[in-house]
């Protein structure tokens, strides 16, 4: 969100998004993992114009939202799909 | 939390905000402009209230979308007005978004220059980052309209192609409206029947895709016009009727009263 606020390129997103995985699988922190993905597809759509990675990012980050049990983050991570063409 | 860097608060992002503006928007291009126009205010409302001032911003965007589509100018002063003093303090590529606003509001005023120069400027920024370019085809289309306008229709029919390319390599059919910017420049240029049928029957495909029928009279007209071109009067009348019952199953009275009046002139 913020680096949408700042006009972070894509690059940097990205290197955001890696960094951010990395982290999570390190820890294996599924929530975080979910979070990511369901996020950085819509950055990837809106920033390099790549509309349908607003689905398959979020699709990914479905079955780590739902081994963590928790229904806001499934909830979520399902609605996020809704930007996508 | 505030945060002092944006000068805004800092919360995140509200899914079910996000979802209920995306769903008055399809509702409205869908089936049913009025329940939508009438819900966005309630939306943007909830998101000030509960501190996501830049998903107001958003569904401020996604109305006068909306608006500007149906060719409903009720309160887009203060539209855009609001949402783009909400970008102010949040920066980034809402500013896009608000700047985008901007220019619906320039275009509904028939401020054709000022269209272009906003309109340009911002796509030169999403392209020098190498971000925020999903935008882009919603600019190209407003930065090919405009010429047109002001009778410079090379460099409308221009814009609208790369606006029409980037739908087919972004996929984002959102925002379709350089198919129709093209195809007045095409009509206007005089261009082959095959070449702007080409064009108007991708349009067409679109709305098979999305559904989003708010837009489908205008394609409808514009087959009239090449119709009318080719000395095809069935086929004119056919396609005007087609372009008067879209206009009137989404409550669009001043474009069904246009059909209406050129189909009385036929008759």
């Amino acid at each position: 969100m913020l680096s949408w606020r700042v006009g972070a390129s894509a690059t940097s997103a990205a290197e955001i998004f890696e960094d951010g995985c990395g982290a999570a699988e390190r820890t294996n922190n599924l929530a975080v993992l979910a979070i990511l993905n369901a996020l950085y597809g819509g950055v990837r759509a809106l920033n390099q114009a790549l509309a349908l990675e607003e689905v398959r990012y979020p699709t990914e980050a479905v079955p780590f939202a739902d081994c963590t049990g928790d229904v806001a983050l499934r909830a979520g991570v399902r609605g996020v799909r809704v930007y996508g063409p | 939390m505030h945060d002092p860097l944006v000068g805004a608060q800092v919360i995140g992002y509200s899914v079910l905000l996000g979802a209920r503006g995306i769903r008055l928007l399809a509702i409205g291009s869908l089936r049913d402009p009025v329940t939508a126009l009438r819900e966005f205010p309630r939306v943007q409302q909830a998101a000030i209230a509960a501190g996501y001032p830049e998903q107001a911003m958003w569904a401020m965007f996604y109305e006068m979308e909306l608006r500007y589509a149906l060719g409903n100018t009720d309160g887009i002063h203060t539209l855009a007005q609001s949402a783009n003093r909400l970008a102010e303090n949040l920066g980034g590529y809402n500013e896009i978004g608000a700047a985008i606003c901007r220019c619906d509001l320039l275009d509904c005023g028939n401020d054709w220059h000022a269209v272009v120069t906003v309109a340009t400027d911002r796509v030169s920024q999403v392209r020098a980052r190498g971000a925020a370019r999903l935008f882009e085809s919603r600019l190209l289309a407003l930065i090919g309209a405009a010429p047109i306008e002001l009778g410079n229709v090379e460099a409308g029919r221009a814009a609208a192609h790369e606006g029409v390319a980037f739908v087919r390599a972004s996929n984002a059919r959102w925002s379709p409206r350089s198919f129709a910017v093209l195809a007045q420049a095409q009509l206007a240029l005089t261009e082959t029947v095959a070449d702007i049928a080409s064009t108007l029957d991708e349009y067409e495909a679109l709305f098979t895709r999305t559904g989003f029928h708010v837009y489908e009279g205008e394609l409808h007209e514009l087959r009239a016009r090449l119709a009318e071109r080719e000395g095809q009067q069935a086929e004119r009348v056919a396609v005007l009727n087609r372009a008067f019952e879209c206009y009137t199953r989404v409550g669009m009275a001043a474009q069904a009263a246009r059909v209406a009046d050129a189909l009385g002139d036929t008759a």
